[in-house]
């Protein structure tokens, strides 16, 4: 059988998708575990840091953070999965 | 306070604003110019997540909770998070099999179970149904709270409104009209529903500007910013507990899993991330533009909690009603009917996008299955079933709403109704391990499923539902604090003697532990059944190999049903293969576009007519590779079919040929009892020429026997057995050279001297020759001539012989004495005919066919011995039909025969 | 004296047996054909009959079936002459209660002997 033809077309992309695909799982991890309630626990001194208490500003600056890792690792990938559906289907 | 026709008319534009937007987006859809293809709207239309119960809720469980209210949105954070895997997939799959919704999704999977898309419609309706009747109270109390504030007395009186005079009435009747209007545009549920989708979008930026905006006056017009807010709120003894983890309990993973579960199960969600996906490109953005959406529309919410919590005093004011009350408290009468717009989008939000879910998987998987079943509705004999259809979801939207209006009517002020927010999310959970598990492990059968989602729903229903009935006194309490009969063991909030957890989350841990314990033991002990196990196939492994989304990459795992009656045709040929499609089309009670996707049944029902044509194997491997992929793209599979029918042509050629062989030896068998007629033929004509020869030749050698060993003979006696010998020895040679005749003759092997012959001249030739012979008979000769005869082409010495051997025929058998024979030449029109009469004892009807046989012998009357070899009329009809003509014999028996032959005259050919 | 029914349907065969049998000093009767045969047979059963197949109206096989069907012709001995050498109708001809089978032509001197033989052996 004759290979496929992405297969050496577009070695990156699969490669770069494969990348963004382990990344993404390991924010996700991440993610899980700093927001697991044992993390979260070391956080919960009664301590307002610039007037807010230390355990809101770890929640909200992780989830911050998670958020704008996220938008770097997706936007920054290549624009690998171009697939336009049939929105009705005359353009088909 | 505002005036009443203020906040209707608001309302009321508001929501035709949402008419306006949605009509605009269809129209220009229509048009080709899709406004909806945009990540940012689908990131948006995404955040239909947040209703009212959010947006008024969320408040209230800050307040009872601190940060606890957080896991419902961490938990769909993480599931973006892991969108690139467990989203990006369902979004794949749903594409290439079309899916309608998370009932049609998981039946899907299992084998295009109906009972299971019923099932996965039953509870759906049941969880999320009266989750629609508390928007429809959010709506309604919001709407009592800025009418009436500050005397909120009223407020509990919002179920006991005539219904005319009922918001809620009036909004789900709109959201009805506004489902029905752009929720239900197209029979095909997989097509988008732009005007929704763009609508839905816009109301998730109006309620996110309408928090955000409430929340910055809360944070920096009442309080002077969050450090100040906060360090009052820390001072509060009320307040600062709410600073710690510690309110949120237990909950907080059970709560985050459940929330990321809902992500995907929650049918308007399904809807709206997957359903209405337009490109799944778009998913990219959402991604990380979905968490921050809710990370922002979250922001406020412990300042407005905490501000409402510093501002009221304890109980004068729902919790849940902080977000409109603080605006009104502060005399900002204009933010709290932004308020108020944001509330309503909220909940309309919702409520349109759970319709429309709702509505389909009611038609879809549980309707029309069972219409399908009726035989005497006779529908699948319908062509056309769109108008069915769609007047079905129709009804289905008009039927839910109504169900949602009279549960908030009847129930709105009871425990159960507002506990249902998580109840639903509970509800809906017990859909994730059959998903989950049915995207990632192949072995997960649809009885596994059916069992796990059934014991996960009674869980519920056992730990969630029936102690809601009690604590709205529809079930003795006892039923919860002791348990049903005094059984501790069996307490709904204690399963199994388990404390710690809040009631949604022991509900959760139970549902889902026997959910997924009994999903994996049934499936692990069941067998699958074929379609099972491709569609099981064709889900887990949609990305196989072909991750790009390169054209060919596009195909793995999607076969257009144009592509599969093309290669349907190739193996079944034009005619059969639209048989085929006809025949299933009418089962199924649709019409086949051949544009649309096939789905796994129309796969399998041609990897059946394939079998017929190509062998199961072939068609298998066929099939496989057209729908799952394996990354082979449709011009290799194109390929495969060309070699593969150049295969099949062959065998064609060779079942051809081996029918060929077949006819060819039914020849051969035929030519076969053919050689050995003639053998066993040839058999008896040997027997008989042996015959025929040894009699003479037993004459001979008993006469020369008798002679040699009889030197005494008389002379007379000598010279008598010696004639024996003589005659015994010519009619010896007489055979042999007629035996030899007749085979050159039949075998053509004769040697012809042909040319122009006088066929009077002949027959005179012959009579002259004969003539000495019948006078020593004494038997009478007579001949007949015209004047003028054509000419023959003959061999003349053959036509003598055979002239001959009729006179000689004749002769024999006609007395002497009183014999008689007439031989007379006439002209027919193109021929001569030539016959010979006698006056003998003619011969017997049965016999005058059999004489012209070889060796057939008419024996004499009188002594019945034979009077011929039984050779010479064999051989004259040999050379008359060699010649061109014809002889045979007419004779009454007693009356003498009459032996005739004709040949074609030349001269008449001239004429001619 | 010991009679002989020769029943054959060719003149000069008829003659020739006539002429041999007669020589060897036994009583010969001819018959033309089955039928005739049979009449004579009837008439007076002979001690041996030398019997063709190939004889009209009815043939050898016919006669000599008829002969055994009847226990008081059972010493008749039956010599079957054919000119048709094939085996099969040698065995059929056994087979229906002939005593021997001589094919055409024969050897005078040998079909003398043996019928000499036969008649002054029984």
């Amino acid at each position: 059988m004759a290979a496929h033809e992405s297969d050496h077309a577009e070695p990156t992309v699969q490669a770069a998708q494969g990348y963004l695909n382990d990344r993404l799982i390991a924010l996700a991890a991440l993610g899980a575990l700093l927001f697991h309630p044992l993390f979260i626990g070391l956080f919960e001194a009664p301590l307002l840091v610039m007037g807010i208490p230390l355990l809101f500003l770890y929640l909200f600056g992780i989830w911050v953070l998670l958020i704008i890792a996220l938008a770097v690792t997706t936007e920054t990938a290549p624009a690998a999965t171009i697939e336009r559906d049939d929105i009705g289907s005359g353009s088909f | 306070m505002l005036p009443g026709w203020l906040i209707v008319v608001t309302s009321f534009g508001y929501l035709s604003l949402l008419f306006a937007i949605a009509y605009f987006a269809d129209r220009r859809g229509r048009q080709g110019h899709p406004v909806v293809n945009n990540p940012t709207v689908y990131a948006l239309s995404i955040a239909v997540y947040c209703t009212a119960w959010t947006f008024y809720g969320s408040v209230g469980r800050a307040v009872s909770s601190g940060a606890g209210f957080l896991p419902i949105y961490l938990g769909p954070t993480l599931m973006f998070a892991l969108g690139w895997v467990v989203i990006r997939k369902i979004l794949r799959i749903s594409k290439v099999h079309r899916t309608t919704s998370i009932a049609d999704f998981i039946a899907s999977r299992y084998g295009k179970s109906h009972l299971l898309g019923g099932l996965v419609t039953i509870i759906a309706v049941v969880g999320i149904m009266p989750y629609i009747a508390l928007q429809l109270k959010a709506v309604a109390s919001s709407f009592t709270v800025v009418l009436h504030y500050p005397d909120l007395s009223g407020a509990a009186a919002v179920t006991s409104l005539s219904p005319l005079r009922d918001t809620a009435l009036w909004v789900a009747a709109l959201m009805a009209a506004f489902s029905i209007l752009f929720g239900t545009r197209h029979i095909d549920a997989t097509e988008h529903h732009q005007g929704m989708v763009l609508a839905i979008a816009f109301e998730s930026v109006v309620k996110l500007v309408a928090f955000t905006a409430v929340g910055l006056f809360v944070t920096y017009g009442i309080f002077d910013g969050f450090g100040d807010l906060f360090t009052q709120a820390a001072a509060d003894p009320r307040i600062a507990p709410l600073l710690t983890l510690a309110p949120a309990g237990n909950d907080w993973l059970p709560l985050t899993g459940l929330a990321m579960i809902a992500m995907v199960c929650l049918p308007r969600q399904f809807q709206v991330t997957i359903v209405e996906n337009v490109e799944e490109s778009h998913l990219n953005k959402a991604i990380w533009l979905f968490p921050l959406y809710l990370l922002v529309i979250n922001v406020f919410v412990l300042p407005i909690a905490f501000a409402g919590l510093l501002r009221f005093p304890l109980g004068t004011v729902d919790h849940d009603m902080f977000v409109l009350a603080l605006p009104m408290a502060e005399a900002s009468p204009g933010l709290a009917l932004l308020a108020f717009v944001g509330g309503l989008s909220a909940a309309t939000g919702m409520v349109i996008v759970e319709t429309v879910a709702l509505s389909t998987m009611l038609c879809n998987d549980l309707v029309m299955p069972m219409l399908l079943r009726f035989a005497w509705l006779h529908l699948a004999e319908h062509k056309d079933l769109s108008g069915l259809l769609l007047t079905i979801r129709r009804t289905a939207i008009i039927i839910i709403l109504a169900m949602g209006y009279l549960f908030f009517r009847f129930i709105g002020e009871s425990y159960a109704l507002v506990a249902i927010g998580l109840m639903s999310f509970a509800a809906a959970a017990q859909f994730g391990p059959a998903i989950i598990g049915g995207i990632y492990w192949k072995g997960g059968s649809r009885r596994g499923a059916l069992a796990g989602i059934s014991a996960g729903f009674l869980i519920w229903i056992y730990t969630l539902l029936l102690p809601s009935f009690a604590r709205s006194d529809w079930l003795p309490m006892s039923f919860i604090e002791s348990g049903p009969w005094g059984i501790e063991l069996l307490k709904p909030y204690a399963l199994l003697g388990l404390t710690g957890y809040s009631s949604i989350a022991h509900s959760l841990i139970w549902s889902l532990f026997f959910n997924v314990a009994i999903f994996v033991g049934v499936s692990l002990l069941d067998r699958q059944s074929t379609i099972e196990r491709i569609q099981a196939a064709l889900f887990v492994d949609i990305f196989r190999h072909a991750g790009s989304g390169t054209s060919t990459g596009m195909l793995h795992g999607r076969v257009s049903i144009g592509d599969l009656r093309a290669m349907a045709e190739r193996f079944l040929g034009r005619d059969r293969a639209r048989d085929a499609f006809s025949e299933y089309a009418r089962r199924r009670g649709r019409s086949i576009e051949p544009g649309g996707q096939a789905d796994g049944e129309l796969v399998q029902f041609v990897e059946r007519r394939l079998s017929g044509a190509i062998g199961a194997a072939s068609a298998r491997v066929m099939i496989a590779s057209t729908v799952k992929g394996e990354g082979v793209g449709f011009e290799e599979i194109m390929q495969i079919l060309d070699e593969t029918s150049q295969v099949l042509e062959y065998s064609r050629q060779l079942e051809q040929k081996s029918r060929e062989l077949e006819k060819a030896s039914g020849d051969l068998k035929a030519a076969n009892a053919r050689l050995t007629e003639l053998d066993r033929m040839k058999d008896d004509f040997l027997s008989t020429v042996t015959h025929e020869l040894r009699t003479p030749l037993t004459s001979i050698r008993s006469f020369s026997e008798i002679l040699h060993d009889s030197p005494d003979l008389e002379l007379g006696e000598r010279q008598q057995f010696l004639t024996i010998i003589i005659r015994e020895s010519e009619r010896l040679t007489r055979l042999i050279n007629q035996v030899l005749d007749l085979s050159r003759i039949e075998s053509g092997r004769m040697k012809w001297v042909m040319s122009e012959v006088d066929l009077v001249e002949v027959v005179e030739h012959a009579v002259a020759s004969m003539r000495h012979l019948f006078e020593e008979k004494q038997v009478g000769l007579k001949v007949f001539k015209p004047e003028l005869v054509p000419m023959v082409r003959a061999d003349r010495d053959q036509l003598i012989q055979l002239v001959i051997n009729l006179l000689s025929n004749a002769q024999k058998f006609v007395p002497s004495g009183t014999g008689e024979v007439a031989v007379e030449v006439t002209c027919g029109r193109n021929t001569l005919l030539v016959s010979v009469a006698d006056n003998g004892p003619g011969i017997p009807y049965h016999e005058q066919d059999k004489i012209f046989e070889r060796f057939h012998q008419v024996r004499s009357g009188k002594t019945g011995n034979p009077l011929g070899s039984g050779l010479g009329l064999a051989i004259c009809r040999g050379i008359v039909e060699h010649l061109g003509g014809r002889l045979w014999v007419e004779s009454t028996p007693g009356y003498g025969a009459t032996f005739y032959f004709s040949l074609p005259a030349i001269h008449a050919d001239a004429h001619a | 004296m010991k009679s002989i029914l020769v029943v054959e349907d060719e003149p000069n065969i008829v003659l020739s047996l006539q002429f041999l049998m007669k020589k060897a000093g036994f009583e010969v009767r001819v018959a033309n054909d089955g039928e005739e045969a049979l009449a004579l047979v009837q008439d007076r059963a002979p001690d041996l009959i030398l019997l063709d197949v190939m004889i009209p109206k009815r043939d050898g096989f016919d006669v000599c079936q008829t002969i055994r069907a009847n226990p008081d012709w059972k010493d008749v001995y039956i010599i079957l002459l054919t000119a048709k050498g094939r085996e099969v109708d040698r065995e059929k001809g056994i087979a229906l209660g002939a005593n021997d089978y001589v094919t055409k032509p024969f050897s005078t001197r040998d079909l003398t002997e043996k019928v000499k033989q036969i008649l002054s052996g029984g």
